[in-house]
Protein backbone atom coordinates (compact mmCIF):
# COMPACT_ATOMS: atom_id res chain seq x y z
CA UNK A 1 0.00 0.00 0.00
CA UNK A 2 2.64 2.52 0.97
CA UNK A 3 3.77 1.78 -2.90
CA UNK A 4 0.48 2.80 -4.24
CA UNK A 5 0.42 6.25 -2.09
CA UNK A 6 4.02 6.81 -3.41
CA UNK A 7 2.19 6.52 -6.92
CA UNK A 8 3.60 2.91 -7.85
CA UNK A 9 1.21 2.03 -10.69
CA UNK A 10 2.75 -1.32 -11.52
CA UNK A 11 1.80 -1.89 -7.85
CA UNK A 12 -1.83 -0.70 -8.56
CA UNK A 13 -1.79 -3.04 -11.36
CA UNK A 14 -1.22 -6.24 -9.41
CA UNK A 15 -3.62 -5.04 -7.01
CA UNK A 16 -6.64 -4.45 -9.48
CA UNK A 17 -5.33 -7.86 -11.09
CA UNK A 18 -5.49 -9.45 -7.67
CA UNK A 19 -8.84 -7.80 -6.02
CA UNK A 20 -10.93 -6.57 -9.23
CA UNK A 21 -13.03 -9.88 -9.68
CA UNK A 22 -13.94 -10.36 -5.45
CA UNK A 23 -14.87 -7.42 -6.04
CA UNK A 24 -17.14 -7.38 -9.23
CA UNK A 25 -18.77 -10.08 -7.92
CA UNK A 26 -19.91 -8.69 -4.56
CA UNK A 27 -21.08 -5.40 -6.25
CA UNK A 28 -23.24 -7.64 -9.05
CA UNK A 29 -24.74 -9.54 -6.25
CA UNK A 30 -25.71 -6.67 -4.43
CA UNK A 31 -27.00 -5.11 -7.77
CA UNK A 32 -27.94 -7.63 -9.95
CA UNK A 33 -26.36 -6.52 -13.12
CA UNK A 34 -22.90 -7.04 -14.70
CA UNK A 35 -21.70 -3.51 -16.57
CA UNK A 36 -23.33 -1.43 -13.40
CA UNK A 37 -21.38 -3.78 -10.72
CA UNK A 38 -17.98 -3.07 -13.27
CA UNK A 39 -18.98 0.56 -12.70
CA UNK A 40 -18.80 0.36 -8.37
CA UNK A 41 -15.63 -1.81 -8.83
CA UNK A 42 -14.03 0.63 -11.50
CA UNK A 43 -14.97 3.69 -9.09
CA UNK A 44 -13.85 1.36 -5.72
CA UNK A 45 -10.39 1.01 -7.41
CA UNK A 46 -10.22 4.51 -8.30
CA UNK A 47 -10.68 5.36 -4.39
CA UNK A 48 -8.11 3.00 -4.06
CA UNK A 49 -5.78 5.39 -6.17
CA UNK A 50 -6.97 8.50 -4.54
CA UNK A 51 -7.71 7.67 -1.25
CA UNK A 52 -4.88 5.04 -0.30
CA UNK A 53 -3.28 7.15 2.15
CA UNK A 54 -6.44 6.61 4.15
CA UNK A 55 -6.22 3.25 4.45
CA UNK A 56 -4.88 1.91 7.85
CA UNK A 57 -3.00 -1.51 8.03
CA UNK A 58 -3.67 -2.44 11.81
CA UNK A 59 -7.34 -1.15 11.26
CA UNK A 60 -8.53 -3.60 8.44
CA UNK A 61 -6.90 -5.78 5.65
CA UNK A 62 -6.43 -4.49 1.84
CA UNK A 63 -9.52 -6.91 0.93
CA UNK A 64 -11.99 -5.65 3.68
CA UNK A 65 -11.27 -1.71 2.91
CA UNK A 66 -11.85 -2.14 -0.77
CA UNK A 67 -15.29 -3.87 0.18
CA UNK A 68 -16.18 -1.24 2.77
CA UNK A 69 -15.72 1.25 -0.44
CA UNK A 70 -17.76 -1.10 -2.82
CA UNK A 71 -20.64 -1.73 -0.16
CA UNK A 72 -20.74 2.09 0.15
CA UNK A 73 -21.00 2.76 -3.51
CA UNK A 74 -23.74 0.11 -3.95
CA UNK A 75 -25.79 1.81 -1.19
CA UNK A 76 -25.17 5.04 -2.53
CA UNK A 77 -25.79 3.36 -6.51
CA UNK A 78 -29.05 1.73 -5.24
CA UNK A 79 -30.76 4.37 -2.87
CA UNK A 80 -29.95 6.95 -6.11
CA UNK A 81 -31.82 4.19 -8.33
CA UNK A 82 -33.80 2.73 -6.49
CA UNK A 83 -36.86 3.72 -8.50
CA UNK A 84 -35.44 2.40 -11.68
CA UNK A 85 -34.17 -0.66 -9.76
CA UNK A 86 -37.52 -1.69 -8.75
CA UNK A 87 -38.99 -1.10 -12.48
CA UNK A 88 -36.24 -3.46 -13.46
CA UNK A 89 -37.04 -6.57 -10.67
CA UNK A 90 -40.68 -6.44 -11.69
CA UNK A 91 -39.44 -7.01 -15.07
CA UNK A 92 -37.46 -9.99 -17.04
CA UNK A 93 -34.18 -9.55 -14.50
CA UNK A 94 -35.90 -11.12 -11.53
CA UNK A 95 -39.01 -13.31 -12.67
CA UNK A 96 -39.55 -15.47 -10.20
CA UNK A 97 -42.53 -17.11 -11.66
CA UNK A 98 -41.53 -18.08 -15.02
CA UNK A 99 -38.14 -18.90 -13.09
CA UNK A 100 -40.29 -21.59 -10.55
CA UNK A 101 -41.78 -22.81 -13.53
CA UNK A 102 -38.66 -23.69 -15.42
CA UNK A 103 -36.93 -25.24 -11.96
CA UNK A 104 -35.28 -28.18 -12.55
CA UNK A 105 -33.65 -25.96 -15.14
CA UNK A 106 -30.09 -25.05 -14.04
CA UNK A 107 -30.10 -21.58 -15.68
CA UNK A 108 -34.05 -21.37 -14.02
CA UNK A 109 -32.59 -22.31 -10.69
CA UNK A 110 -29.97 -19.84 -10.81
CA UNK A 111 -32.52 -16.76 -11.70
CA UNK A 112 -34.75 -18.14 -8.74
CA UNK A 113 -31.98 -17.63 -6.33
CA UNK A 114 -30.57 -14.48 -8.33
CA UNK A 115 -34.57 -12.76 -7.67
CA UNK A 116 -34.34 -13.93 -4.03
CA UNK A 117 -31.01 -12.45 -3.47
CA UNK A 118 -31.98 -8.96 -4.94
CA UNK A 119 -35.44 -8.71 -3.41
CA UNK A 120 -33.91 -9.20 0.17
CA UNK A 121 -33.46 -5.85 2.26
CA UNK A 122 -30.02 -4.25 1.86
CA UNK A 123 -28.80 -4.93 5.02
CA UNK A 124 -29.27 -8.72 4.78
CA UNK A 125 -28.33 -9.11 1.41
CA UNK A 126 -24.92 -7.39 2.23
CA UNK A 127 -24.57 -9.13 5.37
CA UNK A 128 -25.03 -12.31 3.29
CA UNK A 129 -23.02 -11.81 -0.16
CA UNK A 130 -20.39 -10.64 1.92
CA UNK A 131 -19.92 -13.38 4.34
CA UNK A 132 -21.35 -16.56 2.36
CA UNK A 133 -19.75 -15.46 -0.62
CA UNK A 134 -17.06 -13.07 -0.35
CA UNK A 135 -15.89 -15.32 2.43
CA UNK A 136 -15.09 -12.15 4.75
CA UNK A 137 -14.59 -12.76 8.68
CA UNK A 138 -17.57 -12.11 11.32
CA UNK A 139 -15.83 -9.24 12.43
CA UNK A 140 -14.44 -7.64 9.46
CA UNK A 141 -18.73 -8.02 7.96
CA UNK A 142 -19.26 -6.25 11.25
CA UNK A 143 -17.10 -3.29 10.66
CA UNK A 144 -17.93 -2.74 7.02
CA UNK A 145 -22.03 -2.53 7.99
CA UNK A 146 -21.31 -0.69 10.91
CA UNK A 147 -23.02 -2.83 13.20
CA UNK A 148 -22.12 -5.99 16.38
CA UNK A 149 -21.00 -9.20 15.56
CA UNK A 150 -24.43 -10.36 17.40
CA UNK A 151 -26.57 -7.75 15.00
CA UNK A 152 -25.15 -9.19 12.11
CA UNK A 153 -25.66 -12.84 12.99
CA UNK A 154 -29.65 -11.30 13.73
CA UNK A 155 -29.69 -10.12 9.63
CA UNK A 156 -27.68 -12.93 8.36
CA UNK A 157 -30.25 -15.47 10.17
CA UNK A 158 -33.33 -13.12 8.72
CA UNK A 159 -31.72 -13.00 5.17
CA UNK A 160 -31.74 -17.13 4.94
CA UNK A 161 -34.90 -17.70 6.87
CA UNK A 162 -36.03 -15.38 4.00
CA UNK A 163 -34.05 -17.23 1.08
CA UNK A 164 -35.33 -20.63 2.67
CA UNK A 165 -38.84 -19.72 2.17
CA UNK A 166 -38.63 -18.23 -1.98
CA UNK A 167 -36.58 -21.66 -2.06
CA UNK A 168 -39.51 -24.29 0.08
CA UNK A 169 -42.17 -22.04 -1.88
CA UNK A 170 -40.48 -22.74 -5.62
CA UNK A 171 -40.16 -26.38 -4.41
CA UNK A 172 -44.29 -26.62 -3.37
CA UNK A 173 -45.21 -24.36 -6.78
CA UNK A 174 -42.77 -27.12 -8.86
CA UNK A 175 -44.30 -29.93 -7.36
CA UNK A 176 -47.83 -28.15 -7.74
CA UNK A 177 -47.64 -27.85 -11.80
CA UNK A 178 -45.43 -31.84 -12.02
CA UNK A 179 -42.32 -30.33 -12.58
CA UNK A 180 -40.66 -31.09 -9.01
CA UNK A 181 -39.97 -35.25 -8.39
CA UNK B 1 -25.04 -24.33 35.61
CA UNK B 2 -25.64 -28.11 35.40
CA UNK B 3 -25.20 -30.15 32.81
CA UNK B 4 -28.45 -30.44 30.86
CA UNK B 5 -28.57 -26.59 30.36
CA UNK B 6 -25.50 -26.49 29.59
CA UNK B 7 -26.34 -28.93 26.57
CA UNK B 8 -29.26 -27.13 26.09
CA UNK B 9 -27.57 -23.63 25.98
CA UNK B 10 -25.01 -25.11 23.72
CA UNK B 11 -28.24 -26.77 21.28
CA UNK B 12 -29.28 -23.08 21.09
CA UNK B 13 -26.15 -22.06 20.03
CA UNK B 14 -25.13 -24.50 17.35
CA UNK B 15 -28.88 -23.89 15.91
CA UNK B 16 -27.96 -20.08 16.23
CA UNK B 17 -24.90 -20.74 14.10
CA UNK B 18 -26.17 -22.52 11.89
CA UNK B 19 -29.13 -20.07 11.65
CA UNK B 20 -26.78 -17.57 10.55
CA UNK B 21 -23.54 -19.00 8.69
CA UNK B 22 -24.98 -22.27 7.30
CA UNK B 23 -23.65 -26.02 7.71
CA UNK B 24 -19.89 -25.24 6.22
CA UNK B 25 -17.96 -24.95 9.86
CA UNK B 26 -15.06 -23.00 7.93
CA UNK B 27 -17.90 -19.72 8.27
CA UNK B 28 -18.47 -20.23 11.72
CA UNK B 29 -17.07 -18.05 14.35
CA UNK B 30 -13.19 -19.64 15.03
CA UNK B 31 -13.63 -18.77 18.66
CA UNK B 32 -16.49 -21.06 18.65
CA UNK B 33 -15.80 -23.07 16.26
CA UNK B 34 -14.04 -26.35 18.45
CA UNK B 35 -16.78 -26.56 20.65
CA UNK B 36 -19.42 -26.32 17.65
CA UNK B 37 -17.94 -29.41 16.42
CA UNK B 38 -17.74 -31.44 19.34
CA UNK B 39 -21.51 -30.44 19.72
CA UNK B 40 -21.93 -32.01 16.49
CA UNK B 41 -19.97 -35.30 16.99
CA UNK B 42 -22.01 -35.73 20.41
CA UNK B 43 -25.69 -34.52 19.60
CA UNK B 44 -27.95 -36.57 18.39
CA UNK B 45 -29.90 -34.45 16.82
CA UNK B 46 -27.13 -31.94 15.29
CA UNK B 47 -26.60 -33.77 12.65
CA UNK B 48 -30.00 -33.43 10.96
CA UNK B 49 -29.60 -29.80 11.88
CA UNK B 50 -26.59 -29.84 9.98
CA UNK B 51 -28.23 -31.19 6.77
CA UNK B 52 -31.18 -29.02 6.49
CA UNK B 53 -28.84 -26.02 6.87
CA UNK B 54 -26.52 -27.59 3.96
CA UNK B 55 -29.85 -27.94 1.63
CA UNK B 56 -29.80 -24.22 1.88
CA UNK B 57 -25.95 -23.91 1.15
CA UNK B 58 -26.14 -26.09 -1.64
CA UNK B 59 -29.21 -23.75 -3.35
CA UNK B 60 -26.84 -20.66 -2.63
CA UNK B 61 -23.96 -22.45 -4.34
CA UNK B 62 -26.13 -22.51 -7.45
CA UNK B 63 -25.40 -18.66 -7.59
CA UNK B 64 -23.54 -18.04 -11.15
CA UNK B 65 -20.98 -14.74 -11.96
CA UNK B 66 -21.05 -13.29 -15.44
CA UNK B 67 -17.70 -13.65 -17.15
CA UNK B 68 -16.65 -10.09 -16.34
CA UNK B 69 -13.96 -10.33 -19.40
CA UNK B 70 -12.72 -7.44 -20.01
CA UNK B 71 -13.13 -6.12 -16.74
CA UNK B 72 -8.82 -5.91 -15.32
CA UNK B 73 -8.04 -4.53 -19.13
CA UNK B 74 -11.47 -1.85 -18.37
CA UNK B 75 -9.62 -1.07 -15.20
CA UNK B 76 -6.20 -0.82 -15.81
CA UNK B 77 -6.89 1.45 -19.59
CA UNK B 78 -8.70 4.18 -16.96
CA UNK B 79 -6.56 7.29 -16.31
CA UNK B 80 -5.71 7.58 -12.85
CA UNK B 81 -6.43 11.40 -11.57
CA UNK B 82 -4.07 12.82 -10.05
CA UNK B 83 -4.03 12.79 -6.21
CA UNK B 84 -5.77 15.57 -4.16
CA UNK B 85 -3.22 16.37 -1.48
CA UNK B 86 -4.14 17.38 2.10
CA UNK B 87 -3.34 21.34 2.96
CA UNK B 88 -0.50 19.84 5.67
CA UNK B 89 0.86 18.11 2.41
CA UNK B 90 0.24 20.92 0.29
CA UNK B 91 1.72 23.29 2.27
CA UNK B 92 4.57 21.36 3.30
CA UNK B 93 5.85 20.84 -0.64
CA UNK B 94 5.53 24.46 -0.95
CA UNK B 95 8.08 24.83 2.47
CA UNK B 96 10.24 22.43 1.31
CA UNK B 97 12.68 21.98 -1.71
CA UNK B 98 11.38 19.29 -4.21
CA UNK B 99 14.34 16.47 -4.75
CA UNK B 100 15.88 17.40 -7.23
CA UNK B 101 16.47 20.93 -6.09
CA UNK B 102 20.05 22.19 -5.06
CA UNK B 103 18.89 23.39 -1.69
CA UNK B 104 17.04 19.90 -1.21
CA UNK B 105 20.78 19.02 0.86
CA UNK B 106 20.59 22.45 2.65
CA UNK B 107 17.36 22.72 4.09
CA UNK B 108 17.78 20.45 6.98
CA UNK B 109 21.25 22.13 8.53
CA UNK B 110 19.20 25.63 7.59
CA UNK B 111 15.81 23.90 9.73
CA UNK B 112 19.01 23.23 12.35
CA UNK B 113 20.24 26.56 12.72
CA UNK B 114 17.13 28.32 13.03
CA UNK B 115 15.84 25.98 15.80
CA UNK B 116 17.56 27.91 18.56
CA UNK B 117 15.93 30.88 17.51
CA UNK B 118 12.50 29.73 17.81
CA UNK B 119 13.42 27.99 21.32
CA UNK B 120 14.29 31.16 22.10
CA UNK B 121 11.24 33.14 21.27
CA UNK B 122 9.06 30.51 22.46
CA UNK B 123 11.12 30.81 25.95
CA UNK B 124 10.91 34.64 25.36
CA UNK B 125 6.72 34.55 25.05
CA UNK B 126 6.43 31.95 27.88
CA UNK B 127 8.65 33.34 30.74
CA UNK B 128 8.05 36.55 32.30
CA UNK B 129 10.54 38.82 33.51
CA UNK B 130 8.89 40.59 35.67
CA UNK B 131 6.57 39.18 38.21
CA UNK B 132 2.41 40.14 37.36
CA UNK B 133 2.70 40.83 41.15
CA UNK B 134 5.36 43.51 41.14
CA UNK B 135 4.36 45.26 37.10
CA UNK B 136 2.91 48.15 37.66
CA UNK B 137 -0.20 49.64 36.34
CA UNK B 138 0.31 52.82 33.80
CA UNK B 139 -1.91 54.78 36.70
CA UNK B 140 0.76 53.50 39.13
CA UNK B 141 3.83 54.81 36.96
CA UNK B 142 1.53 58.24 36.43
CA UNK B 143 1.64 58.49 39.90
CA UNK B 144 5.34 57.84 40.71
CA UNK B 145 6.11 60.39 37.74
CA UNK B 146 4.09 63.11 39.14
CA UNK B 147 5.60 62.13 42.80
CA UNK B 148 9.20 63.03 41.04
CA UNK B 149 8.31 66.78 40.19
CA UNK B 150 7.32 67.37 43.81
CA UNK B 151 10.93 65.44 44.96
CA UNK B 152 12.79 68.41 42.49
CA UNK B 153 10.81 71.18 44.41
CA UNK B 154 11.49 70.14 47.59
Amino acid sequence: MAAIVAGDQQVYADTVRRHARPIAAYAYRMLGNESEAEDIAQETFLRLWTQAVRWQSGKAALTTWLHRIAHNLCIDFMRKSKASLAGELSDDLVDEKQAVDEVFDQEAEHKLLHAALLNLPERQRSALVLTHYQGLSNRDVAGILDVTVDALESLLARARRSLKTHWQAAGKRATNTGRHS
Amino acid sequence: MNKDRQQEWKAQRFAQLLASYGADSGRWPEAERSDALAFLDNDVNAGAMLQEARQLDQWLQSSELPAFAALETRLLQQALPARRRGGIDRLAAWLLPSPGHVLHQLWRPAVAACLPLVIGLLVGFQVELVPEAQAMTVEEELYLISLSDYAEIL
